[in-house]
């Protein structure tokens, strides 16, 4: 397993850049969540954006879904033409994720979700929105770019959520798993059971959390 | 206290926003579930929300300023999770919603929200829905792209940490000018800056990031 990993990694990293200088993830950061990835069962994934990370995920995924923005075989071609990339594993969602992921039904709960959509706000934050409520006990949950002062917002929060737990960050890339806490209920309020509400609770809100 | 309130508004439309303040204060203790606004803030809503025409507006969340824009729009959606006269009954039976401008919306707002169709432009907008993280950005999302050019954006609860974020983000926005802060209100203006688009990407653009990008991202941001 380890020595097809290696193969697959510089394989991904003899293509192209993904043309999206500030965005790329490293080759640390693809390793680690290879390693991360190697050591479960991918039934169903989802990723917002799309890159060297679709590829890595087109082979540990059984099924993954990818909302992309354009037509990847215009935008990323050496990407989706690489011999590499398993196209039978790959279900494309073409269009702003904006639009796309709200209006997406998934069949089954997500063993990992990647966040690399649209980095402006709020853009990243409906695309947590959709994508924590499908998480299964234990997946990942990546997020990428970290350091975009408005995607660090999202970082900041989920280092303080109970729902997750921080395994790594490489570079600009973090990478969570999904604790057995109960989920966040996606229809409510609650903003007092949020650890960063808790934890930064202004002196007059204290007797609520 | 007797409200007394100055506005260029027809005297209907100014007796009327007395009669919401008046009533308000007679209101007993614990009539809202979620807590209301001060008196003072509720005059800052009043003011600012007068200072211009609301042909249409939106609210996530019903309570005292249903009752109060009811009154100075003529055209009011209320994204709530329930009615008000089960929400909030005290003051839904003083007779100071008027329900012939309100149109409800009724159920979870993560839900109902982002499927609306807004008919026109939103001359005034009240964030105050459910404010667990990432619900009002959401509504934020929501909204922002309906606001008429110097329309009115309200933000309630800027005190909570994860609303505190978006004030931040908002007070570094070119799309918006920060017209006041009263107690734990935020008001806005929509300023003339072109609508980010929201379905493009762009996050190099808005000021929030160009003024807390760090070192190995300034070379992407313009100044």
């Amino acid at each position: 397993m380890n020595e097809s990993i290696d193969l697959l990694l510089s394989g991904i990293d003899e293509l192209p850049s993904d043309g999206y200088p500030v965005g790329s993830f490293s080759s640390q950061a693809l390793r680690t969540l290879a390693d991360a990835f190697a050591q479960r069962r991918i039934r169903r994934s989802a990723e917002t954006g799309i890159g060297k990370a679709t590829l890595l995920l087109s082979h540990f995924s059984e099924s993954h879904t990818v909302f992309t923005p354009f037509d990847p075989y215009e935008y990323v071609r050496p990407l989706m033409t690489s011999p590499l990339m398993r196209h039978d594993r790959l279900e494309l969602v073409i269009g702003p994720s904006q639009r796309t992921v709200p209006r997406f039904s998934f069949d089954q709960q997500l063993d990992v979700a990647l966040i690399d959509g649209p980095h402006a706000f709020p853009f990243p934050d409906i695309d947590y929105y959709f994508f924590y409520q499908r998480l299964a006990a234990d997946a990942l949950l990546v997020i990428n770019n970290i350091h975009i002062p408005t995607v660090r917002t999202l970082f900041n929060f989920l280092n303080e959520e109970k729902m997750f737990s921080l395994i790594a960050v490489h570079d600009k890339t973090a990478i969570y798993r999904r604790t057995g806490q109960e989920m966040f209920d996606p229809e409510c309020d609650g903003w007092l059971y949020q650890g960063y509400n808790i934890k930064r609770a202004p002196p007059e809100l204290r007797q609520y959390v | 206290m007797n409200v007394q309130i100055q506005s260029a508004h027809s005297e209907t439309v100014i007796h009327q926003v007395e009669r919401v303040l008046n009533e308000f204060q007679a209101l007993p203790a614990g009539w809202h579930p979620a807590g209301s606004y001060s008196l003072t803030t509720l005059i800052a809503i009043a003011r600012n929300a007068l200072a211009a025409p609301v042909r249409l507006s939106a609210e996530t969340g019903c309570g005292i300023t249903t009752a109060l824009i009811s009154q100075i729009s003529a055209d009011h959606t209320v994204f709530a999770y329930k009615h008000p006269s089960e929400e909030v009954p005290l003051a839904y039976g003083r007779g100071i919603f008027d329900t012939s401008k309100i149109r409800f919306v009724l159920g979870p707002t993560q839900r109902t929200l982002l499927p609306h169709v807004f008919v026109d432009q939103l001359d005034l907008a009240i964030i105050d829905g459910p404010h667990g993280y990432p619900f009002p950005e959401l509504e934020y999302f929501a909204f922002y792209p309906h606001l008429a050019p110097n329309a009115l954006l309200i933000v309630d609860d800027i005190h909570i940490p994860t609303v505190h974020n978006l004030f931040n983000i908002l007070n570094e926005d070119k799309m918006f000018r920060l017209v006041e802060v009263c107690e734990k209100t935020a008001f806005y203006r929509r300023t003339s800056e072109p609508t980010f688009d929201p379905e493009g990407d762009g996050w190099w653009l808005q000021g929030y990031n160009q003024r807390f990008a760090p070192p190995e991202l300034r070379a992407h941001v313009p100044h």
